[in-house]
């Protein structure tokens, strides 16, 4: 529906359309015409409104049309919409709308401010080198983040908005002279095609666009941290912002992904590769450790060393319960009071880890109901998953499927669901990129920069696996500079 | 019909096959059997099989430089016609089939003896079953990815397996050479042909892979380095055991045992036997995999499921009919399924190559 020259005509439908107690309608006249403003109270700057908006045009000498206010207005965001609907949008995002009689087109003029949080360091990306500036919930200021340490023409921002109700903003952010425009295309082409109520957060995203929805596995990457985000961008990944959340996603997602950690490149090379072969048997650990321990215990006795074996056999003397069960229910305890932790006030926190530490830990041991094995194995476990934060949610949710087949059949049902693993694994892919690369398909490039790490200044060319425009990253000098 | 490269699985893939799956299904009782005819000379049958294998394989590529980017499928049916080459489908099909079941059953055996001290409930084995169906309806390029993965595995593990058994090796127990009759020999041949065949797992990948410059190499040193490690193992298995090798029934099991580094820590080299295992167990579905495909084509089905579920509800069947019955199984494939497994996996390869080459030299 266009706009009408009765401007009373346009003030009643505008009020129909948003019928809210916090929208305002402010009217004034210029030049003896009446004219009014719509706005939502809480997003918009009133004063630049008044000051910088609405006074100028009174102030103005002669009685002008709509585009010349335009014109004439200090604000770059200003323009003119037709539709009635176009601007009820606009509304809703945090503009302001001024109609004057006689005008077919109304004024709109972005003036959004809301209170947002502070940059600061992400709680889940913490370092001990590098910068701990972190997303916050305002898109704004995410794209500033990542406009000051890319300055180039090739960053490109494409906005798209996705909810029905939410009409939340989202950006796709890349650069175009690295990354696959394939993957671009289908990424616009996988959110514009969303049908849903609103985006609360980018996860709503991550969850959507994958080709795979009912993966175990994620299948797109995530950083709360512009120096990572870049980093990515800068190997051919793809930035998706979503106004509301200081999450990024970014595509395509490999596995290996999250055993990265941003500081390892600004660590010695020998700590860094310490670091990550850590973090991969940490995970292996975190994985296998209760379910080989149980499947050992139940049947593979003489896997154990004698002496090792000879320690159980006496821990394990007088428990009631069988090793599976046993180290189902410290998992199952361990779990509660994980999920109590997160949940609980701080200051609850201390009765808790008294609760965990001596009446689980200690008192169930004394009382026989567990053995102390289990509970340093389910401790280690416990520890090891937290060295990936990334993968906590698959990590845990696969300890248990093991820890429940290895009590069924030991260590061949634990190898039969590792090679189930892979098989899928090696089935998920997203935007035609396998999850499981560099490792399948194996991309020898790639190897460089997975559970080993070679110096960053040989890492030359960029991930292949992630099919970039442009291969090369660095182009080799020698000591002539050559 | 297509002309156009597949390229569903990569040269590299195809050739890892004989590095990563090859070796594992030849390294359990195979050394022991072929010792209990031959004795010192137990490299001998395994070389020339290994070299029967290669020939097929090296045939088989040929045949797909005569025609290009064609798959097998297509090969067949251009110059067999429709129903013949659905019936050599569905031979090939079986061939694969019965090929899977040994391997299984010789798996079952060992890790109920090997592995457990105490064997959980037999259904607790079905679960193969249900991984190789699962497996049966990916793509090759799923497949070729998976053993990318076993390739590490399985060199690793028979790295560490050699490692820790190399130094309790008696070289002289294999000399002398060449005194046993050559009758042993073939008959040694003979009784393993299951244990082999496997260049014939070269017509599921014909037409599906951008066989580039040097490919053949490629594919053929991979196979000469599996190759390698079956005989390694199998010297160092006769060495440790000398003429109670025969006795000894699951050779990477048994070979480690007297290792000292073993006594100090535990059985550390179970972690070698369990990175075998892993790529056993794809190369236990690959064959299943191989008969569902031709019994796919044979069908002319336009989806695997159905194949998928018969050939390995079959083979469930088979497990559940013969789970304490190997040796039976293995001296009735020695009386009657061998030759069949010596006509499908050797034979009929090298005939088709043969006749194709003659066919198409007598066109031009």
């Amino acid at each position: 529906m266009n706009f009408e020259r009765n401007i009373e005509k346009n003030e009643k439908i505008l009020k129909d359309e948003l019928s809210s107690d916090d929208v305002i309608f402010y009217s004034f006249s210029y030049h003896e015409k009446s004219c009014f403003a719509v706005y939502v109270d809480s997003m918009v700057d009133k004063q630049v409104l008044g000051d910088l908006v609405i006074r100028s045009i009174l102030e103005l000498e002669k009685d002008k049309t709509i585009d010349d206010i335009k014109t004439t207005l200090s604000n770059p965001e200003c323009k003119t919409q037709e539709k009635i609907e176009d601007a009820v949008d606009d509304v809703l995002n945090g503009c302001a709308i001024i109609c004057i009689d006689g005008e077919k087109k109304a004024l709109s003029i972005d003036l959004k401010k809301f209170d947002s949080r502070a940059v600061s360091e992400p709680p889940t990306s913490a370092v001990l080198k590098g910068p701990r500036e972190g997303f916050t919930e305002s898109m704004k200021t995410n794209l500033s983040l990542i406009r000051r340490r890319v300055k180039s023409k090739d960053l490109k921002i494409e906005y798209l908005t996705c909810g029905k109700y939410s009409k939340t903003q989202i950006a796709i952010v890349y650069v175009d002279s690295i990354c696959d425009l394939n993957i671009v295309k289908a990424l616009k082409e996988r959110i514009n095609s969303l049908d849903i109520d609103g985006i609360c957060d980018s996860s709503y995203i991550s969850t959507q666009i994958v080709e795979n929805k009912t993966s175990l596995f994620k299948q797109v990457g995530n950083t709360e941290k512009p120096d990572i985000l870049m980093a990515k961008m800068l190997e051919g990944r793809i930035g998706i912002l979503c106004d509301g959340s200081p999450i990024a996603l970014t595509v395509p997602y490999l596995l290996i992904e999250d055993f990265q950690s941003s500081d390892d490149y600004f660590k010695s090379y020998y700590r860094a590769n310490t670091e990550r072969i850590l973090r991969l048997i940490s995970v292996i650990f975190a994985i296998y450790l209760p379910a080989l321990f149980v499947s050992a215990q139940l049947f593979h006795l003489q896997i154990i060393p004698l002496n090792f074996l000879l320690t159980i056999v006496n821990s394990i003397k007088g428990i009631p319960l069988s090793p599976s069960f046993e180290m189902f229910f410290t998992l199952l305890i361990f779990e509660m009071l994980n999920e109590a932790s997160i949940r609980m006030p701080k200051y609850v926190g201390m009765a808790l880890s008294i609760v965990g530490a001596l009446v689980v830990g200690d008192t169930a041991v004394r009382a026989g109901i567990v053995s102390t094995p289990t509970i340093m194995i389910m401790a280690l476990s416990g520890i090891c998953i937290y060295t990936v934060p990334e993968l906590v949610d698959t990590v845990t949710f696969l300890r248990l499927i093991f820890l429940i087949v290895a009590g069924a059949s030991g260590a061949y049902g634990i190898l039969l669901l590792t090679c189930f693993i892979v098989i899928y694994l090696c089935a998920t892919e997203n935007f035609n990129v396998s999850i499981l690369a560099p490792f399948a398909p194996l991309v020898k490039n790639d190897l460089k920069d997975t559970f080993y790490m070679t110096y960053v200044h040989r890492m030359d060319k960029r991930p292949l696996s992630l099919k970039p425009k442009n291969r090369t990253r660095r182009k080799l000098k020698n000591e002539e500079g050559k | 019909m297509s002309h156009t490269i597949k390229n569903d699985i990569k040269l590299r893939q195809v050739a890892l096959v004989f590095l990563a799956l090859m070796p594992v299904t030849k390294v359990l009782m195979l050394p022991s059997i072929v010792a209990d005819f031959v004795g010192e000379q137990i490299w001998l049958p395994i070389t020339l099989n290994l070299l029967f294998d290669a020939l097929v394989v090296f045939l088989i590529l040929k045949l797909g430089e005569r025609y290009p980017n064609l798959t097998f499928y297509e090969i067949a049916e251009k110059n067999l016609g429709k129903v013949a080459s659905k019936i050599l489908f569905f031979f090939i099909g079986a061939f694969f089939f019965l090929k899977s079941l040994v391997p299984i059953l010789e798996q079952k055996h060992f890790i109920d003896n090997t592995l457990y001290e105490v064997f959980p409930n037999f259904i607790s084995f079905f679960p193969l079953m249900f991984l190789s169906a699962y497996a049966c309806l990916k793509g090759l390029k799923v497949l070729g990815r998976c053993v990318d993965i076993c390739v590490f595995f399985t060199v690793i593990g028979l790295l560490v397996i050699i490692y820790f058994s190399v130094s309790t090796c008696d070289i002289t127990n294999l000399f002398p050479i060449f005194q046993k009759p050559h009758y042993n020999t073939v008959k040694a041949m003979f009784s393993s042909v299951i244990w082999f065949t496997e260049g014939a797992y070269m017509l599921l990948f014909l037409g599906k892979f951008n066989n580039e410059k040097n490919g053949t190499i490629k594919i053929m040193t991979c196979f000469l380095i599996g190759s390698v490690f079956v005989v390694a193992i199998a010297v160092i298995f006769y060495g440790i055991f000398g003429p109670i090798a025969n006795t000894q029934v699951f050779a990477v099991s048994d070979m480690t045992i007297y290792t000292t580094k073993i006594i100090n820590i535990g059985r550390f080299d179970y972690l070698a036997i369990f990175m075998l295992l892993f790529s056993k167990i794809f190369a236990v579905c690959l064959p299943a995999y191989t008969s569902t495909k031709f019994f796919e084509k044979c069908f002319s089905l336009d989806k695997a499921l159905i194949p998928a579920l018969i050939v390995n509800g079959l083979l469930l069947v088979a497990i559940f009919v013969f789970k304490d019955k190997f040796l039976a199984v293995l001296d009735f494939s020695n009386k009657y399924l061998n030759w069949y497994f010596v006509l499908m996996g050797y034979l009929m390869p090298i005939v088709f190559y043969l006749v194709l080459r003659r066919r198409k030299s007598e066109k031009v």
